[in-house]
């Protein structure tokens, strides 16, 4: 018997953005996202950030943690807060170039749970390959109905949320 | 492409009072990739660490076969490396808090696993709150170093430590 899915529920593309909001795509339906974001930025070194968006679909502007480790070609080094207005530097892409990025979010839509989100990113450039895993955590209960990836120049984005049903 | 029914459910069970150890089964050879999730998992007691095994039979496996190497990434220290070879288990990650609203989330990848002349390989990301309110996240892989075939996965906090809550799924990947 089949009774669990992978379900795509929202699929948002832009270009030449400096953000892009994900509204509405965490529902009752799933406890569990999986989240692949792809795309190409024109701005040098750029740390693009990332903010849930509450149950009117605004930003939330505080309560993250987050922790994430970069695996690079020379350097190692590690992102972290305890205490931020947003998560921080969750793709890292040097110079300029393509990055992609899958994230797991847990219990995004629970008003008793926090938020957390894990992190899988790659980005390339004719410099240096980065490599990013870790997470964070939204240390409030409040609803959370989708999310906004910001604080670079897009020439395009693609962004797919599938459910993992139950 | 992904369809609908991609990612099957094999089993799943929720623990809403305590219960020591949880086992899954249904990993079979109609997959090649099975994925391990579980969410709000917290400990009875404060400070525990979660331990996971694979199954024969549906009988956990808890010969010295597990070597892995986790790196735990926190929000506020340095990420530091434990190592583990030849252990009775897999510790995915140490000191998950049982306070109100923290808990432990994660996924576990499993490769290999209904190949018997293979060893069972295991990517995992795990997310949590410490016994201190601090935010870590527990990365790495892990494998059985044994040519055996596994059906399923046992959670442990070790000990006779209960689980107090959480919800636990596997899943299969369809070829």
């Amino acid at each position: 018997m089949s009774i669990g899915q992978l379900e795509l529920v929202k699929s948002v593309s832009d270009t030449s953005v400096t953000s892009i909001d994900v509204t509405d795509a965490f529902t009752a339906s799933y406890n569990l996202y999986h989240i692949i974001v792809q795309g190409h930025i024109t701005t040098t070194n750029s740390l693009i950030d990332l903010r849930f968006l509450d149950s009117s679909n605004t930003a939330i502007t505080s309560g993250y943690r987050y922790g994430h480790r970069l695996l690079e070609l020379t350097t190692n080094t590690e992102p972290q807060s305890t205490s931020d207005t947003t998560i921080q530097k969750i793709i890292v892409v040097n110079n300029g170039d393509t990055f992609a990025a899958r994230f797991f979010v847990y219990n995004p839509f629970s008003n008793s749970d926090y938020t957390h989100i894990a992190l899988h990113t790659q980005a390339f450039s004719s410099a240096n390959i980065t490599n990013m895993r870790g997470g964070g955590v939204l240390t409030t209960t409040a609803q959370v109905k989708g999310f906004t990836i910001y604080d670079a120049t897009f020439s395009n984005i693609d962004i797919d949320v599938y459910g993992i049903k139950d | 492409m992904v369809t609908k029914n991609s990612l099957v459910l094999l089993s799943s069970h929720t623990i809403t009072s305590g219960e020591e150890t949880v086992t899954l089964t249904g990993m079979s050879s109609t997959y090649n990739v099975h994925l391990f999730t579980y969410r709000n998992l917290k400990p009875t007691l404060d400070n525990q660490s979660l331990l996971m095994q694979f199954t024969v039979g549906g009988v956990t496996d808890t010969t010295a076969n597990y070597t892995g190497h986790m790196i735990k990434i926190s929000d506020s220290s340095d990420a530091n490396s434990p190592i583990f070879t030849n252990q009775t288990y897999a510790k995915l990650h140490d000191n998950t808090s049982n306070a109100a609203n923290e808990a432990s989330n994660g996924n576990v990848w499993i490769y290999s696993a209904a190949d018997s002349a293979e060893h069972t390989t295991a990517s995992v990301d795990v997310t949590y709150i410490t016994s201190s309110s601090g935010l870590a996240n527990s990365v790495g892989h892990f494998r059985h170093e044994q040519n055996e075939a596994h059906d399923g996965v046992t959670i442990d906090l070790g000990g006779v430590n209960d689980i107090t809550s959480g919800e636990f799924r596997l899943y299969g990947l369809v070829k």
